[in-house]
């Protein structure tokens, strides 16, 4: 039984950055092109439109996708999305750019749906957070592979496994996962947009994360190699 | 004591991998030392250790934690490894060259003309 390589702790781990090409995505059009299409928007033109729909709707379909997990439900909020930026181009100043203004319209309008969606009691998670010995220590294992997340991404079944993990969580904690840190929001951000406190999201997250964890066990198993 | 006790652990040990007597000895300091966290205490700071929001003298606490309790180690080590890997996945989501559907941008677009229409 190969034990995992001893490292050293603190000296090597980083406190990672902001997810790259996410919240703060770039524009894919460069500043000057989407300076152009805001004009367009705001003079009414047509073809200006459609080329906002064509270029910036795929990643809105995206995160729609990801929040509803569902096709019809995603592709409403892009519509209703583009109809909202064809109302209220008024209102876009500038401060972020555009793709970033749709990214977050297309959220709201997907947490909305989701909000209304939510009838019944979701799943518990405790099933999936850490269990303790009557000393206080923790159960698991003592031993994993030490593949890089880029090795185990050479792995047929790698991604397959992530998105099923991701889409087991249970839905208040998988929204906190997905918008902190798939989508790249701050936590005030995903305070704000999930209407409670920085507090709150940082327990979900940290459960949400723990459970994604511990769904992808069998890719850290020690035998995996 | 403390210091001296963590100090010689970790020489002993070296870069080998922990045998049964010195994960003996590392469960004992985590017992019996002052100012050890727990492993619950450790799980209430893994977050904010994370983040990079701990203080020094916490993240020292939380980092001599790890390095004698090696299901914790496990736990963080494969934590970060299932953040990464869910990072990674969305993040190559969003390169497919997937276009918008024919019919959805066809809804879009007479949907605006409706609105202009109204």
């Amino acid at each position: 039984m190969a034990r995992q390589p001893l490292r050293k702790v603190g000296s090597t781990w980083k406190p990672p950055g902001k997810p790259a090409g996410q919240a703060q995505a770039q524009d894919p059009a460069g500043s000057k092109g989407e300076a152009a299409l805001v004009a367009g928007l705001r003079a009414g033109d047509a073809k200006a439109f459609e080329e906002v729909v064509l270029r910036y709707g795929p990643r809105l379909l995206i995160v729609g996708r990801r929040i509803l997990g569902n096709e019809e439900d995603a592709r409403d909020c892009v519509q209703e999305t583009f109809l909202a930026t064809h109302r209220s181009i008024g209102e876009f100043q500038g401060r972020s750019n555009l793709g970033t203004w749709l990214r977050r319209i297309v959220t709201n309008a997907a947490l909305m749906k989701l909000r209304a969606r939510r009838t019944r009691p979701e799943e518990s998670i405790e099933e999936f957070l850490p269990k303790y010995d009557p000393n206080l220590f923790r159960g698991g294992p003592r031993n994993a592979n030490a593949l890089t997340p880029e090795e185990l991404l050479q792995r047929a079944d790698t991604r397959k496994l992530v998105q099923e993990a991701i889409d087991r969580i249970p839905g208040s904690y998988r929204t906190v996962l997905l918008l902190r840190d798939f989508e790249g929001y701050s936590t005030q951000e995903t305070a704000q947009l999930l209407d409670t406190t920085d507090g709150a999201i940082k327990v979900r997250l940290h459960r949400a994360r723990t459970a994604m964890k511990e769904l992808l066990a069998p890719l850290f198993d020690e035998e995996l190699r | 004591m403390r210091e001296f006790l963590l100090k010689l652990l970790l020489q002993f040990r070296g870069d080998k991998d922990p045998g049964p007597t010195e994960q003996r000895v590392g469960s004992w300091m985590l017992r019996h030392l002052p100012g050890m966290l727990t492993c619950p205490e450790f799980e209430e700071f893994i977050h904010d250790y994370y983040e990079g929001l701990l203080s020094a003298k916490v993240r020292r606490r939380f980092e001599t934690h790890m390095q004698l309790c090696p299901m914790c180690q496990v736990h963080f080590d494969s934590y970060v490894r299932a953040i990464a890997l869910g990072r990674q996945v969305c993040s190559d989501d969003e390169q497919l060259p997937e276009g918008m559907p024919q019919e959805l941008v066809a809804a879009i677009l007479l949907a605006r003309n409706q609105d202009l229409d109204s």
